[in-house]
C-alpha cells in the first residue's frame, strides 16, 4: 500500500506539475498571461515607464485591498472603506494649512477611528458585518459632504505634501514603495504574529477560536481599525497625487477592493487567503484597465469585459481547486 | 411583558408608526393627498425591487446587480419604444430576467458566490447598458408612456398600485405556495432541503429570476416618469434596497423574513427620506440620518437575535429538564 502511493508520487510529471501550479496559484498564472498578451499586442505595454505607471495605478487599490484582506479573512466585509477613502481626501487637503505632519496624522486618526467604529459595532456589538458598514459607509460619505460642502477642493500642488503621491525615488514612484512595503510588513503581520493567526481562526471557525482563549470581538476590532488605517493611507496618496479632493471620489472603491482581494483567492466566508495573493489581484486589474487602455477600447465594453473577468476568474479558481480535492 | 413580546415581533411597525408621528407633527404638509401620493410613488420602485430582493434573502441569497439591471430595462423600454411600448416593455422585461437566470446559473451550477457572480453582472450590465446608450441620457417619443406612473386611480399613482399588488401576491406565494415555502426551507437548511426532495438549485434560479424580473419592472416605471433612461440610473439601488429589505427584519442568513414586514421597511427609507425633504433638511445630512439609523437597527436586530437564541436555549433546557423529571419517577 505504501509502495503503491509512493511509486504514484514518483510518476509525477512535468505536465502534472504544471497541472498542479495551475490548479493552485491560477491567478499567477493568468497574470503572467495577460503579461504576455499585453506585451504581444502593444510595444509599450513592457516599457518601464509603462510598467511604473501600472504599479502606481495599482498601488491605491492594492494598499486598501491589503488592509480589507485583514477583514475578509476574519469573515467580515467592510463596505465603507470607499466612504473613508473621500473623507480623508477630503481631509486631507483641507487641512492642509495647517501643517504636513498634523493634517496627515489627523487623516491617519480619522480613517482608524471610522475602522474602530466598524469594528466596534461588528465585533463587540455582534452587527451583521454587511449593513452595518452599508450603515457607516452612508455616515461617513455624509461627513465627507458636509465637511467639503460637496465642493471639488483644491489642494496647493508645490506644497511638500505632494511627494507622498508625486514624488519618485530613483526610478520608483513613491507610492509603489509605499505599496511594497505595506504589502511586506502586513504579509508578516498576518503570517507571523499571533493577531494575524488570531484573524485566520476567527474567521475558520470563530466558536472553535473563542473556545481556545481567542477574543474574536478584539480580534475583528483590530481587523476593522487596521481597514480603516489603509483607507486612510491611500487617500493620503490619492489626494497627494491629484493636489485634490472630491467628496465623491470614493464612491464604488469599496467594490473594486474587496474585487482585488476576492480575485486573489481570499474567501469570502473567511478563514483563507493572503496578502501576497490581494496584491497579485490588484496588480491584475491594474494591468487589464492598462491593456484596454493601450488598446483603445471604449469605457463601456471596459466594464463588460471586466465583470467577465471578476467571474470567470473565481470560476477558474473554483473548479481547480476542485479538482486538488479530488 | 405581552405588549414587549408584541413589541419586539412587529417592531418594524411600530418604527413606522412612531416616525410617521414624528413627521405628521413636525411638518404640517406631510398628511396632505399630493404628498402621501409622492411618497408611495417615490417608494414603489425601489420597493417592486424590494419584493424580488425578499425572495432571494430568505432563500439566503444575494443580488447586487439589481440597480444595472433596472437601468438596462428602463433604457430598453425607453429605446425601444418606436416599436411600439409593449414589445419595448416586454423585451425589457425578458432581457433584464434573463440576467437573473445567468445570476442563478452561475451561483448554482458554477458554484460561485452570489456576491461575487453578481459583482460580475451588475459591472456587466452597467457597460451594456452605457454602450446601448451612447453615455448619455435617451427620451421616449411617445408620451403616453408617461401615463404609466403619471396617472393615478383614487389619488394613489399606478406604480403604488403595481407595488401594492406585488406585495399581495408576493405574501400570498411566500406564505401558501411550494415556491414560496420551499424559499424558507433552502434558507433555512440547505443540505436538509436537498435531502427532503427540494429541486434546491432549480429552485434558487427561480429567485434569483424573480429579482432581476422585479428589477425590470421597477425600471420600465422608473422609465416612465419622465420617459427619459439615463445610463447612471440605479448606481445605490442594491444598497437601498437591501437595507429596506434588512430593516424589515428579514436575516442576511436567510431562512426568515416576510414580505410585509419588507413593506414597512420600505415604507421606512421612504417616508423618513420625504420627512427630510420636507423639513428642509439638507440633502448631506439626509445620508448621516439614514446611516446612524440603519446602524441602530441592525444592532437591535443583532440583540434580539441573540435574545431569542438565548430563550430557545433556556426552552429546550427547560424540557429536558422535564424530560429527565419524568424518567426519574
Amino acid at each position: 500500500m505504501i509502495q503503491t502511493t509512493y511509486q504514484e508520487t514518483k510518476k509525477t510529471t512535468g505536465l502534472r506539475i504544471l497541472m498542479d501550479i495551475l490548479k493552485r496559484h491560477g491567478i499567477f498564472v493568468a497574470l503572467i498571461a495577460l503579461f504576455i498578451v499585453g506585451s504581444l499586442i502593444s510595444d509599450v505595454f513592457l516599457s518601464p515607464r509603462n510598467i511604473f505607471n501600472i504599479l502606481r495605478q495599482s498601488s491605491i487599490v492594492g494598499i486598501m485591498a491589503i488592509g480589507m484582506t485583514f477583514v475578509l479573512i476574519g469573515g467580515d466585509i467592510d463596505l465603507s472603506v470607499g466612504s473613508t477613502l473621500s473623507l480623508c481626501m477630503v481631509l486631507a487637503i483641507g487641512l492642509q494649512q495647517q501643517g504636513l505632519a498634523l493634517s496627515i496624522l489627523i487623516v491617519l486618526i480619522v480613517g482608524i477611528l471610522v475602522g474602530l467604529l466598524n469594528g466596534l459595532l461588528v465585533g463587540l456589538f455582534k452587527a451583521n458585518a454587511f449593513i452595518v458598514t452599508l450603515g457607516t459607509m452612508s455616515i461617513v460619505q455624509a461627513i465627507a459632504l458636509i465637511y467639503s460642502k460637496g465642493y471639488h477642493m483644491l489642494g496647493d500642488p508645490e506644497s511638500a505634501f505632494s511627494i507622498i503621491g508625486r514624488g519618485m525615488i530613483g526610478p520608483v514612484p513613491i507610492p509603489v514603495i509605499i505599496f511594497i512595503a505595506f504589502s511586506i510588513v502586513f504579509h508578516i503581520i498576518l503570517n507571523n504574529s499571533k493577531f494575524g493567526y488570531s484573524v485566520y481562526a476567527t474567521g475558520g471557525n470563530a466558536k472553535a477560536a473563542w473556545a481556545s482563549g481567542i477574543h474574536t470581538g478584539l480580534t475583528k476590532l483590530l481587523a476593522f481599525a487596521l481597514t480603516g488605517f489603509t483607507a486612510a493611507v491611500g487617500a493620503l496618496v490619492m489626494s497627494s497625487r491629484l493636489a485634490s479632493a472630491q467628496p465623491s471620489a470614493g464612491q464604488g472603491y469599496e467594490l473594486d477592493v474587496i474585487a482585488a482581494v476576492i480575485l486573489g483567492g481570499t474567501s469570502l466566508l473567511g478563514g483563507r487567503g493572503s496578502i501576497l495573493r490581494t496584491v497579485v489581484g490588484a496588480l491584475f486589474f491594474a494591468v487589464f484597465s492598462n491593456l484596454m487602455i493601450l488598446l483603445n477600447v471604449a469605457y463601456p465594453f471596459q466594464l463588460v469585459i471586466k465583470g467577465a473577468i471578476i467571474i470567470c476568474a473565481v470560476w477558474a479558481d473554483i473548479i481547480g481547486r476542485r479538482a486538488l480535492q479530488q | 411583558m405581552n405588549f414587549l413580546k408584541l413589541f419586539a415581533k412587529h417592531r418594524v411597525w411600530f418604527i413606522l408608526l412612531g416616525i410617521l408621528i414624528v413627521t405628521i407633527l413636525m411638518s404640517p404638509n406631510f398628511l396632505t393627498v399630493r404628498n402621501i401620493s409622492n411618497v408611495l410613488l417615490q417608494t414603489s420602485i425601489n420597493g417592486i425591487i424590494a419584493l424580488g430582493m425578499t425572495f432571494l434573502l430568505i432563500s439566503g441569497d444575494f443580488d447586487l446587480s439589481v440597480g444595472s439591471v433596472m437601468a438596462l430595462s428602463a433604457a430598453l423600454a425607453i429605446g425601444l419604444q418606436s416599436r411600439g411600448i409593449l414589445t419595448a416593455c416586454i423585451t425589457a422585461v425578458v432581457l433584464g430576467s434573463a440576467f437573473g437566470l445567468l445570476n442563478g446559473f452561475l451561483v448554482t451550477k458554477a458554484k460561485i458566490n452570489a456576491f461575487i457572480v453578481t459583482l460580475g453582472t451588475m459591472t456587466m450590465v452597467r457597460g451594456i447598458v452605457l454602450a446601448y446608450t451612447n453615455q448619455r441620457p435617451i427620451s421616449g417619443s411617445n408620451s403616453s408612456f408617461l401615463n404609466l406612473s403619471g396617472s393615478s386611480w383614487l389619488g394613489i399613482p399606478i406604480p403604488a398600485f403595481i407595488f401594492f399588488a406585488g406585495v399581495i401576491v408576493s405574501h400570498i406565494i411566500l406564505t401558501y405556495n411550494s415556491l414560496g415555502r420551499n424559499c424558507f426551507a433552502i434558507g433555512g437548511n440547505r443540505e436538509a432541503s436537498i435531502f427532503s426532495g427540494i429541486r434546491v438549485d432549480r429552485y434558487r434560479i427561480i429567485y434569483f429570476t424573480i429579482c432581476s424580473f422585479t428589477a425590470s419592472i421597477a425600471g420600465i416605471v422608473l422609465a416612465s416618469r419622465l420617459n427619459t433612461a439615463s445610463p447612471v440610473y440605479g448606481q445605490d439601488t442594491a444598497l437601498m434596497v437591501v437595507a429596506a429589505v434588512l430593516l424589515g427584519g428579514t436575516s442576511l442568513a436567510g431562512g426568515s423574513g416576510s414580505v410585509i414586514q419588507t413593506l414597512a421597511g420600505v415604507m421606512i427609507i421612504g417616508v423618513l427620506n420625504n420627512s427630510l425633504n420636507l423639513l428642509n433638511v439638507f440633502s448631506y445630512y439626509q445620508g448621516l440620518i439614514i446611516g446612524i439609523i440603519l446602524v441602530v437597527v441592525t444592532i437591535l436586530d443583532s440583540y434580539y437575535a441573540k435574545k431569542r437564541k438565548f430563550e430557545a436555549q433556556i426552552v429546550t433546557k427547560r424540557l429536558e429538564f422535564k424530560k429527565e423529571l419524568n424518567n426519574g419517577t
